[in-house]
């Protein structure tokens, strides 16, 4: 008994995580500090989702094809599927250092720069880039102050939710999370579905009005089928901003590239001689497959741990108590 | 998580120096160590054992990230279930990342705690580093 009860005061990791990340169900889901775009995205899936499914698809069921309803029904799952997972999973978070590692790595910068410092003059500089080969081209990994550690290569800092995130490709305030390593594929597969949708979606509502219009007059076929009308509408406002997105992605997955590389221009060859992209395969598809079909790598943060309470440095609360920062209060 | 509470993790570790294998980027962003022998280890335990050690968990990892059929197989399936199958099944990798920290608790019953060294499982650090805790000086060397 006094076991269980002593494993129910044990603080779960996620507890006192020092990112400004949300957690939700006991540590198992995570999203960014803000969930406003995530909440106006799902609802308009809903109400999109629910006037096609209530208006149209009756009517197409038994008029053109039974299978109509089916093949929306499947997508419209899809897409929420793809949504939750962008949404709802850790990114790709790259947790902080513990002490001991910080100070590893400032020991081994301080005794690679004591020459530099002593011609100087200067005592004490915090580390700042390491160089790495990748590929046998030479890329410089900087330090993330926050973090304590040189950020992995295609790691970036999210300034919103205050961490480290590998293959960081953008924060999306629209779905609610950083865009990263783990979640990429399901945010891919969300825009295009999610364009895929709307076509789907404008296709069937154009066929209800037509075929309406030639059972009876077109001004009466348009007042019954306002409906529709209200469907279109909103399924082309969304095409327009999903559209070119889903493009623009797709043209980064056959180059496997992030946004974030993109509009720096790492690899732009006017920009930087000889920049070449080490991580694409070479070709097109297998790069497509690479993000569509990898493996779906782990959560690194171990969320639903429990806090170790004999562990005396507890690093992650120290650290940054020591700096103030503003996530140091725990959701 | 089940291993925490065995013997072999109640070693005290937080207070003891430590040596640490950074990762190996020279191949990608994929996850391997960097299979230099650290001169920290010196009369610890020889080369050929580290590096042994570091070769097979870099190898396991490999084998974790490539694209095989199985992980085709993997995410092809929980694309038609719309991802929801991963609420209920567990990944190739989740398992190579047990498997591994089953290499690792053993490799540490026989080779690194007799000789005063314990490694640690590099998920436990977020997979930035290997940590290898020198757990006491009384063996010859440094």
């Amino acid at each position: 008994m006094g076991a269980g009860k002593a494993r129910s005061k044990l603080q779960r990791k996620w507890e006192i995580y020092p990112g400004k990340n949300k957690f939700y169900c006991n540590g198992r889901c995570v999203s960014s500090p803000d969930l406003g775009g995530f909440l106006a995205c799902f609802f308009l899936i809903i109400v999109t989702g629910g006037l096609f499914f209530a208006l149209d698809c009756p009517y197409l069921a038994v008029n053109v094809n039974p299978v109509i309803p089916v093949i929306g029904g499947l997508l419209w799952i899809f897409i929420l599927g793809c949504l939750f997972q962008t949404t709802f999973i850790d990114p790709g978070i790259i947790p902080r250092a513990t002490l001991h590692e910080a100070l590893e790595i400032d020991r081994l910068y301080q005794l690679e720069n004591q020459q530099l410092q002593e011609t100087n003059g200067t005592s004490y500089q915090a580390p700042r880039f390491k160089e790495v080969q990748i590929k046998g081209r030479s890329f410089k990994l900087s330090y993330c102050t926050t973090c304590q550690i040189y950020r992995p290569p295609r790691a970036s800092h999210c300034s919103r939710c205050n961490n480290c995130v590998e293959r960081f490709d953008h924060h999306c305030p629209m779905v609610g999370n950083c865009i990263g390593k783990r979640n990429y594929r399901y945010f891919y597969l969300f825009i295009l579905s999610t364009a895929t949708m709307c076509c789907y979606i404008i296709g069937c509502n154009v066929t209800v009005i037509v075929l309406r219009s030639k059972e009876m007059d077109v001004g009466e076929a348009f007042k019954k089928s306002a409906g529709s009308l209200i469907q279109a509408v909103i399924c082309l406002g969304s095409l327009a901003s999903v559209g070119g997105l889903a493009c623009y992605h797709s043209m980064l997955v056959c180059k496997e590239m992030t946004t974030n590389e993109d509009i720096k221009g790492t690899y732009n060859d006017r920009k930087f001689k000889e920049a070449v992209n080490p991580y694409s395969r070479g070709n097109c598809v297998l790069n497509c497959l690479a993000v569509l079909c990898g493996p779906r790598h782990p959560s690194l943060i171990d969320r639903r741990g429990f806090v170790d309470p004999t562990d005396e440095t507890p690093t992650m609360v120290d650290t940054n108590g020591a700096r103030g920062l503003p996530g140091s209060h725990h959701v | 998580m089940g291993q925490k509470m065995d013997d072999l993790t109640r070693i005290p570790v937080s207070h003891c120096p430590k040596v640490f294998i950074q990762r190996d980027y020279s191949n990608g962003t994929q996850l391997s160590f960097l299979n230099k022998y650290p001169h920290e280890l010196e009369g610890k335990v020889d080369a050929q054992t580290f590096q042994t050690t570091v070769s097979k968990l870099n190898s396991m990892y490999e084998e974790a990230e490539t694209l095989s059929g199985m992980t085709y197989c993997e995410s092809c399936l929980a694309c038609l279930t719309a991802y929801l199958s991963y609420i209920c099944m567990k990944t190739h990798y989740e398992k190579m990342l047990q498997k591994v920290s089953v290499y690792i608790n053993e490799q540490n019953q026989n080779v690194y705690i007799p000789r005063g060294l314990m490694l640690i499982d590099p998920v436990e650090r977020g997979l930035r580093v290997l940590e290898i805790c020198v757990l006491s000086d009384s063996s010859a060397g440094r």
